[in-house]
């Protein structure tokens, strides 16, 4: 059987939810955003969990293998406490719960503060059950490991009779390889670019700017192909990125088959300037954008990007101005499509945007609801 | 990088689109606009005779489908011409611009140096215009990049030889023709066939003995053998006999010498007159076909070209001969000969390479996966001939056949010969209707005999060397003789019914341990015990005849029913000899409906009680059956009458049933004394229902608890009585005792 790869992108208005299925069959989900409103039929965005469950119904399995939470805003995990099983509190436990056989979330993640108005807020309970794991030694990857980290971690180890090391292992630094996946095995490997140390030591932690980020190489038949997966950052940080990528010589890590822009469309995360009718890239935001490859995608997940005057004046994204952008370096590069999760096939009933990965390269598998197919899968105006 | 891409010549440009005039080309371009994937690039025009227009699209479309890097070269974004014929019943013709565009199968054929035709459409034109669309043509363009893209626009068990071309002229080669060709000094011709009323023509490559003359009628041919090439490798076809000639340079072939030989020989050394059949001339080249390269040959393709010149005309345009007086001669020799050029431009046309069905091809077509026994049929019949021609055109299985019989002209109703073949032996109409199919791919044998006559050689050795005999005789004499054999292989008897209603299935299993003798009696038991059975072999002509004939067909009754069934049974004994077990199955056919209700029979095992004079067969069946009727009367001893046949060829006895007590009946824990009420009707019954076959053949009855079947003294007396009783009729009398745990038999004869 020739290797498939697939890479998923749900559409579920402005927020993030990504997933990638190795040919092999291991599952990766990025961020999870499932709003109560979107179980209504008639809204745009898609019910995820109930979408989620009968991909993993058909695929006969009741867990994901990596369930990565780039940064704690709402956006990146809405709803997850009630689709995944936690290991942490019984509560969360039983018939139905997807497990997550890995947890993947950025230091930052186990230390955020949280006053007590917030205490039930889906994150608290996503960074106790992070802490759990950590503690536990398992079922978990912890990205970035500053000193605050250790400093809470160290005598909790010292209570249980170990030692200050014993988690080291459950620690991945920026700039190196993600453990557990190989390209000859798995087809696949993560390179970690994000977050630094530094943005969790400066003491303030910013949620965005200590978000992951993952050039993922995909691997068919031989064929290597790059897609870059950005949680939210900002152009700040991705410059960061992008000079200390090259400082260590690994610029071919910047380089993206498929790119999934930052934060809905902003264009904070091209330049501090939206522009009046087109955002101008900083220059190391334009080095990276020119690292597209021929014939390659990008995916805003976010509302439709419309080009309409309204749209120009728009506060929050998705920005017009960004989106083309993104569109001219796209042709310079002689890529292929900007594609919007919310605008696929229709702006109506959008359905997930799939990219398949074979040794011939990244394709987009279009969605096949035109026509009467269309409607059969929505439901028509009402009838007098 | 900027892309090459043709321009279409003969055309105007259009400035917008209120110029367009034909209404299919402003819906396409409306669809075009409500597409995203499509641009326009601009609107082209085409003044043919007669007012017709050809109105052209040219547009950049995006395909999302397509990988990136896909070995056949198809691009993300093409340009395409979409040419659109005022003719609404044509199609919409798609051309690929890029001038690097692939070539590949699935393009219409077109001159080298011209835009590729895409193939879009399987179907023929009026076929698709029925649900043709702007939109959904627009969709069917990018389907059809992404999976020629991808490679899976042809099936993968097809190999990609050549262009999708419309050509009047077809080239058959023989089943054989690889292995033909290896036989050092094999000669071939190339015959034609008749001209059709569009002057397409069938030319057929035959193999003819070293030595031999060519036939007059036989077409000028040229064959060559050109180098390796790579699987996957298409290329367009040259429009003349020059760019021919110039693509086979390329390959390292010079055409020219071998075409001037072949004319040459043709008008020998004293010359030769023009023909009036002349008319055509046909090269054929053997290519071989590699996996990869550098890899050897596993497979020869060939492609043949026609040239609608004959020999002699061809052969003073390439400067082979010369003419003088209307006569045709060699120009070997001539000096001072000018370089003939006029070759050249004799047109030539790409013929459909064909090929003579093999058998494994036959078999593949037909979707049958074995190859099939080498088997006897017995009986050239309506069935016979009818299972031997769909099993022969099938490639299943290597027959030969025995009959006795020949045609005559009633049998052409319900026969596969012709007229012309009344009065020949039916294995000889069989045999030649069968090479009439295969041509030689494979033969059927014929024994013309009694296949009942084991004293003849040919039966017992076409008998000796088959792994299956299939029995279509129309009597029961064969299948009962040839159960007494252990020296032929496994046997499955296949009838119809008198009416043809119904169609018969008796398989031994494999290791013959339930042979066609038992099986014939269990079919029996079930038509008398089954409600199926109640009308099964009605219409039998028992009651005119001598003798069993619940196997004659009677007169009336159409060919349909008999190939009806002649299908369901040729499929049938397929499936069933690749089971090891035997198999009992019936299929009834509703008059009226024509629904068709299956009946399978259990098998259970026969034994044999061997007697002086007649051997008494019983199975397995008819014991349960005592023992449970038996059981059911304890403490009381019961009985009843048997029911069988007798068959003095084979020296048997074949016990089929055993009825109940009659409710007249005494019985005790002592004794038991059989009644008669309703038994005569019970009897007649099972005979009706058996054409006669089944009849009265003695007595049955138990033994009570703890005791075995030893007779009684009461049992001899009732003995001499059944055996003075049958003797009337000049038969043994059966009487049949069940014990705790035996059962014993005993035949009665009255010796005069």
């Amino acid at each position: 059987m020739a290797d498939l790869h697939k890479i998923i992108f749900y559409p579920v208005g402005n927020g993030d939810t990504s997933q990638i299925v190795l040919s092999g069959g291991r599952r990766l989900l990025f961020d999870f955003c499932h709003r109560v409103k979107a179980e209504d039929l008639d809204t745009p965005e898609i019910d995820l969990t109930a979408r989620l469950k009968a991909e993993l119904k058909a695929a006969k399995r009741d867990y994901f293998d990596v369930v990565a939470f780039t940064h704690a805003d709402l956006d990146h995990i809405q709803g997850s406490t009630v689709l995944f099983e936690l290991q942490s509190a019984k509560k969360y436990q039983g018939e139905g719960r997807i497990k997550i056989r890995e947890l993947w979330v950025p230091a930052a993640m186990l230390l955020e503060a949280t006053d007590n108005d917030h205490q039930q807020e889906e994150f608290v309970l996503i960074r106790q059950e992070a802490r759990y794991r950590l503690l536990e030694g398992k079922n978990i990857l912890v990205f970035s490991k500053p000193k605050m980290l250790m400093d809470w971690l160290v005598p909790r180890l010292k209570e249980r009779g170990e030692s200050a090391s014993a988690r080291d292992h459950l620690f991945v630094d920026a700039g190196t390889l993600v453990p557990g996946f190989s390209l000859i095995k798995d087809g696949v490997e993560l390179f970690c670019h994000s977050p630094f140390i530094k943005h969790c030591d400066d003491g303030d932690i910013i949620r965005n700017r200590a978000s992951l980020v993952f050039s993922v190489r995909l691997r068919a038949d031989g064929e290597n192909y790059d897609y870059l997966e950005v949680g939210d950052a900002t152009w700040e940080e991705l410059e960061e990125i992008v000079t200390t990528t090259r400082v260590h010589k690994n610029d071919d890590r910047l380089n993206w088959d498929l790119y999934n822009i930052p934060h809905h469309c902003s264009y904070l995360a091209l330049s501090d300037d939206k522009g009046d009718t087109e955002t101008e890239p900083k220059p190391l935001i334009r080095d990276l954008l020119l690292q597209g490859k021929k014939d390659a995608y990008i995916v805003s997940c976010s509302k439709p990007v419309t080009n309409i005057k309204e749209s120009y004046e728009q506060l929050l994204p998705p920005h017009i101005q960004a989106r083309k952008a993104y569109e001219r370096y796209l042709k310079k590069v002689n890529g292929r499509k900007f594609l919007v999760t919310m605008e696929e096939p229709n702006a109506t009933k959008p359905e997930p945007i799939t990219f398949e990965i074979t040794k011939g390269g990244v394709t987009w598998k279009r969605s096949t609801s035109i026509g009467a197919p269309a409607i059969v899968l929505s439901k028509p105006h009402r009838a007098g | 990088m900027s892309e090459e891409y043709h321009e279409l010549e003969n055309v105007r440009d259009l400035a917008d689109e209120a110029e367009l005039e034909i209404p299919r080309a402003r819906a396409l371009l409306s669809a075009i606009r409500g597409q995203r994937d499509y641009k326009v690039v601009k609107l082209l025009q085409y003044a043919g005779e007669n007012n017709s227009r050809i109105e052209y699209i040219v547009v950049d479309v995006e395909t999302d489908g397509v990988p990136p890097k896909n070995p056949v070269g198809i691009d993300y974004l093409e340009r395409l011409a979409l040419c659109i014929p005022s003719d609404a019943k044509s199609l919409v013709n798609v051309l690929a611009l890029r001038k690097a565009f692939p070539v590949m199968i699935h393009q219409n054929q077109s001159v080298v140096g011209e835009p590729a035709s895409l193939c879009l459409y399987f179907e023929p034109v009026s076929g698709v215009l029925r649900t043709w669309t702007p939109q959904n043509f627009l969709r069917r363009i990018q389907w059809w990049l992404e999976k020629s893209a991808r490679g899976e626009l042809h099936p993968a068990d097809q190999p990609v030889e050549n262009l999708f071309f419309s050509t009047r002229y077809e080239l058959v080669l023989p089943w054989n023709f690889e292995q033909l060709r290896q036989i050092a000094g094999q000669r071939f011709v190339i015959l034609r066939g008749p001209e059709r009323p569009d002057q397409g023509l069938t030319l057929f490559v035959e193999a003819t003995s070293l030595g031999a003359q060519v036939k007059d009628s036989t077409v000028a041919y040229v064959e060559l053998a050109l180098p390796a090439i790579v699987h996957g490798f298409v290329e367009r076809d040259p429009p003349t006999l020059g760019a021919l000639a110039d693509i086979l340079l390329g390959r390292g072939i010079d055409l020219f010498p071998p075409l001037q030989a072949v004319l040459q020989q043709r008008v020998g050394q004293d010359g030769a007159q023009a023909k009036t059949d002349d008319t055509c001339t046909v090269i054929l080249l053997h290519i071989p076909v590699c996996r990869g390269e550098g890899e050897s040959p596993d497979r020869t393709y060939h492609r043949a070209f026609f040239i609608p010149s004959g020999a002699m005309k061809l052969g003073v345009a390439t400067g082979a001969l010369f003419e003088h007086n209307k006569n045709y001669y060699s120009a070997v020799g001539l000096l001072n000969q000018e370089e003939p050029t006029g070759w050249r431009t004799e047109r030539v046309f790409p013929m459909e390479v064909l090929h003579q069905n093999s058998t494994s091809i036959a078999r593949s077509q037909s979707g049958i996966t074995d190859e099939g026994p080498s088997g006897v049929l017995i009986g050239a019949g309506s069935l016979g001939s009818e299972m031997l021609n769909l099993w022969g055109r099938s490639g299943w299985g290597r027959w030969t056949v025995i009959d006795k019989d020949h045609i005559k002209p009633h049998n052409l109703a319900r026969h596969v010969a012709f007229f012309h073949h009344v009065g020949e032996l039916k294995v000889n109409v069989a045999a030649e209707l069968h090479r009439a199919v295969m041509h030689g791919a494979s033969e059927l044998k014929v024994v013309h005999g009694d296949a009942c006559d084991f004293s003849l050689v040919a039966v017992t050795e076409a008998l000796g060397g088959a792994q299956l005999v299939v029995d279509a005789s129309t009597t029961l004499e064969y299948p009962r003789m040839a159960s007494t054999s252990n020296e032929v292989g496994r046997h499955i008897s296949v009838f119809l019914t008198p009416n043809g209603h119904a169609s018969v299935l008796l398989a031994e299993d494999e290791r013959r341990k339930n042979r066609l003798r038992t099986l014939e009696a269990q079919y029996y038991r079930a038509l008398i015990a089954e409600e199926w059975g109640r009308t099964h072999l009605d219409g039998n002509l028992s009651s005119f005849w001598s003798g069993a004939s619940c196997r004659d067909i009677s007169i009336v009754m159409p060919y349909s029913r008999i190939t009806s069934h002649a299908s369901t049974l040729a499929e049938q004994v397929q499936l069933v000899s690749r089971q090891p077990l035997a198999k009992i199955r019936v299929w009834q056919r509703d008059a009226e409906t024509g629904a068709v209700a299956v009946h399978d029979v259990a098998v259970q095992p026969e034994q044999c009680h061997t007697f002086d004079e007649l051997s008494l067969y019983i199975d397995d069946g008819v014991e349960t059956c005592l023992r449970t009727l038996r059981t059911a009367s304890l403490p009381n001893e019961t009985g009843g009458v048997l029911l069988g046949y007798y068959d003095f060829n084979i020296k048997a006895v074949l016990v089929v049933d055993a009825m109940s007590a009659p409710p007249d009946s005494k019985a005790s824990p002592q004794a038991f004394e059989r009644g008669i009420a309703g038994l005569a009707e019970t009897v007649a019954e099972a005979s009706r229902r058996t054409a006669g076959i089944v009849g009265y053949i003695g007595e049955w009855h138990s033994h009570p608890r703890g005791h075995s079947a030893s007779p009684s003294r009461d049992d001899f007396i009732q003995l001499v009585h059944l055996a003075l009783g049958m003797s009337a009729d000049g038969l043994p009398a059966v009487q049949l005792i069940v014990g705790e745990n035996d059962i014993q038999v005993f035949q009665g004869t009255v010796h005069a």
